[in-house]
């Protein structure tokens, strides 16, 4: 099992994603403004090898994207917000499992992601990229056991 | 060969892309139903056969685990290849899964490609096995 640090774990894992399940690329390291109220923030917290909790926060319009591409919605408009939340809980998961499969051989636990204020949860390890459209960032905070570093 | 599944994953939304996924890999289906945990999945297969299970794991109410013990309880069931979808791809994970019956394995994200190839390669190994 390779382990990387966990920088380099959220930027691979965004990539992966974003690429394989909505179609999207991202570059990392730009700020994502997340001083709009409708930007959607999740968090989902993880249990087994390690303990913590990954934050994703999107903007309001990359968000709406995000939801048609991964669902085959053609008017990106036409994705109500209850389904756009479900989507980004979706790859709330997903980056989460990434990241966490890069990081360790065990198995792990995920809980189901609630809806968050934009910027509440964003604490310990972040990670920003820019979508063409809007922002993502990704932190990821350890809360106990040895797989915490960096 | 026309396959008919079982898609078992508390999203809709992941079990819409799922099924999306499956039309774009170019699989014939003719049948797709859909369960959102063990519980709802195994009243479906009172109801339907179906050729082919992909399942989640970490599920509320009957999560893919004990589902998957069900099935191999089951003197038909056990019979129906399943594939676990999880965004758990650790090497421990996938090797206990195959320990409890699941057949193929693939984590998410995935592509159209990823899907279709551990279809078939499941499919391939049943129909040798005389199980479809």
């Amino acid at each position: 099992m390779t382990r990387v640090a966990t920088p380099q774990a959220i930027e691979e894992s965004v990539a992966e994603v974003l690429d394989r399940m909505f179609f999207a690329e991202s570059v990392p390291d730009v700020a994502v403004d997340c001083g709009k109220p409708d930007s959607i923030s999740m968090s989902v917290e993880f249990r087994g090898a390690a303990l913590g909790r990954i934050t994703v926060t999107v903007s309001a319009e990359s968000a709406q994207r995000l939801a048609a591409d991964f669902l085959g919605i053609e008017e990106a408009a036409s994705a109500d917000g209850d389904t756009v939340t479900a989507v980004i809980g979706e790859l709330t998961n997903m980056v989460c499992g990434a990241v966490l499969s890069r990081k360790s051989s065990g198995p792990f636990t995920l809980g189901t992601p609630p809806r968050n204020g934009c910027g509440e949860g964003e604490k310990g390890i972040c990670r920003s990229f820019d979508l063409g459209d809007g922002g993502l960032r990704v932190c990821l905070e350890y809360s106990g056991s040895g797989e915490a570093e960096e | 060969m026309r396959l008919s599944f079982l898609i078992v994953d508390d999203s809709p939304a992941m079990r819409s892309f799922i099924r999306r996924v499956l039309n774009l890999s170019g699989i014939e289906v003719s049948e797709c139903y859909q369960a959102g945990d063990g519980v709802e999945a195994l009243s479906v297969l009172e109801r339907e056969w179906v050729d082919l299970i992909l399942t989640d794991i970490n599920m509320p109410g009957m999560n893919g685990e004990e589902f998957v013990r069900r099935l191999e309880a089951h003197e038909l069931w056990k019979t129906i290849p399943v594939i676990v979808v999880s965004t758990d791809s650790t090497e421990t994970r996938i090797r206990s899964m195959q320990l409890l019956g699941a057949r193929g394995y693939v984590k998410k994200p995935f592509t159209p490609e990823d899907i279709r190839a551990e279809i078939e390669r499941v499919i391939a190994a049943s129909v040798e096995k005389g199980a479809i």
